[in-house]
């Protein structure tokens, strides 16, 4: 699971076992999208961001699904880091399923912990030297943490976003 | 040439091992001071030193307790050099502790005959380190640095202790500037924590970014070259290294970027399949500072490594320049 979906994505969710990415830098993935599993009964397994490929070549995943909040010209705009999902679950020829997510920004905002994931104008963009309050590097440190990036469809099982 | 703190992170003064405290870099610069090989051991599970500095550990240990066993027999001294063999055998399963102590009960045997059988050993340690081993590192980063270009950007994960500022200044030396992106290396952050601040430090041009976005970077063409370290090798030149290497090295491959490793060849394992890979605490994911970061019952999944097989290489930059 590599994103935040929607609210009623979790009720629908068939699979009991589920590894969540955990989303850097606001740390979505441990926070909110563990608790939507929490609240339907699955027990969800963090991960890192950095540890999808080695569970695939492990064979401990089955499918991968990740979130668009647009689609444009065969790409979803999805969650950076669902281009590393979708590619190594390809290689691995594991199944990749892309979900649309409506008031996608919403899940995004509010994140107690970790750095936040902010969508004002202009982007600040998330401060990735800090979790909470405490400090992970120094402070000065030039970062890039873009929040999107395109998923070519053609990655997808189906060719195509669907829910 | 100038050398970060983090490329020697371990020295001897007197009968204290002095290891650089990893853990606490950059808020601090603070060396643990260890006095037996129990003490190095716990510095090692605690992860308070790491990669080349549990190398150095190991090393100046037993130095540690050969100058700690001056007044024993040889047999006795030989014992003692056994127990600490054995124990660092024990201690993490990753990285090559036998090959290390191996290579170091190798030395004493050789030095058995001496009448100062201790102080030869010791004397040939000392040697092995700070020629042998400080040359060869140089010459590895001197490699590494001419397979970049000018104006390059170097896509970098978890922390080469030291290495990667070596070959920015070999870089900066023959009058190339070079661009650096750090992954910030979940759930320990030693890219951010280490090999941002280092290069910061050493003043050059570094941005850090989450391991979530390697691929972004890739797809704009944002990254010339990959290089990263090695915790292990295998004959066939698989090799592991820090958890998300194997990754990288995927998409390095999709996107025809060069992939570097920085290795010591080994030929105790015949492929990356024999490398046993250490399932750390899921504390240390769902954790921050003592503070879970997790909802309670969500659980975590934390291997400390992973395998990348010599075929998504494009070149083994290797300590004996094979």
């Amino acid at each position: 699971m590599f994103g935040v979906p929607g609210a009623s994505f979790y009720k629908t969710f068939k699979e009991k076992n589920v590894f969540v990415a955990e989303l850097r830098p606001g740390l979505e993935g441990m926070k909110v999208v563990s608790r939507g599993f929490l609240k339907v009964g699955v027990v969800p397994v963090v991960i890192c961001d950095n540890m999808m490929a080695f569970c695939m070549q492990r064979g401990l995943v089955g499918e991968v699904h990740i979130f668009s909040n647009s689609v444009d010209t065969g790409k979803g705009i999805c969650r950076t880091g669902s281009l590393i999902a979708a590619l190594c679950a390809q290689i691995h020829h594991i199944p990749v399923y892309m979900h649309p997510v409506r008031n996608p920004h919403r899940s995004l905002l509010n994140v107690s912990d970790g750095a936040r994931a902010s969508q004002s104008k202009p982007p600040k963009g998330p401060d990735m030297t800090k979790i909470g309050n405490d400090n992970v590097t120094i402070q000065g440190i030039r970062q890039y943490a873009p929040l999107w990036e395109e998923v070519p469809l053609s990655l997808t099982e189906t060719g195509q976003c669907n829910g | 040439m100038k050398e970060s703190i983090l490329f020697w992170p371990a020295h001897i003064k007197g009968n204290t091992l002095y290891i650089l405290d990893e853990t606490k870099i950059p808020q601090k610069v603070v060396y643990l001071k260890i006095r037996d090989h129990k003490e190095a051991i716990r510095a090692i599970l605690d992860m308070k030193t790491r990669a080349f500095g549990q190398f150095l550990t190991v090393c100046y240990t037993f130095i540690l307790e050969l100058n700690r066993a001056k007044g024993k027999s040889k047999p006795e001294q030989m014992d003692v050099l056994g127990k600490v063999a054995e124990a660092f055998n024990k201690s993490r399963p990753t990285f090559p502790f036998e090959e290390v102590t191996s290579m170091i009960l190798g030395f004493a045997k050789k030095a058995y005959a001496s009448p100062n059988f201790a102080d030869d050993l010791i004397k040939a340690l000392y040697g092995f380190l700070e020629q042998d081993i400080r040359f060869q590192r140089y010459k590895r980063a001197e490699e590494a640095s001419k397979l970049v270009k000018a104006g390059d950007a170097i896509l970098t994960h978890c922390h080469v202790s030291g290495e990667m500022s070596l070959i920015g200044e070999f870089c900066r030396r023959d009058g190339k500037h070079v661009k650096f992106f750090a992954t910030e290396t979940r759930p320990y952050f030693q890219g951010a924590r280490l090999t941002a601040w280092e290069l910061k430090v050493e003043g050059f041009d570094v941005t850090l970014i989450p391991d979530n976005a390697v691929a972004k970077l890739m797809s704009e063409k944002m990254v010339d070259c990959v290089i990263v370290g090695s915790d292990r090798s295998a004959k066939n030149g698989d090799f592991a290294n820090k958890i998300g290497t194997y990754q990288i090295a995927l998409l390095a491959k999709h996107f025809k970027i060069p992939f570097y490793v920085l290795t010591q060849p080994s030929n105790k394992l015949e492929s990356g399949e024999d490398i046993p890979v250490e399932i750390r605490n899921e504390d240390e994911i769902l954790t921050y500072a003592g503070r879970r970061l997790a909802p309670k019952g969500a659980l975590a999944y934390y291997p400390g490594f992973d395998v990348v097989g010599h075929g998504l290489v494009t070149k083994h930059i290797a300590i004996n320049g094979n």
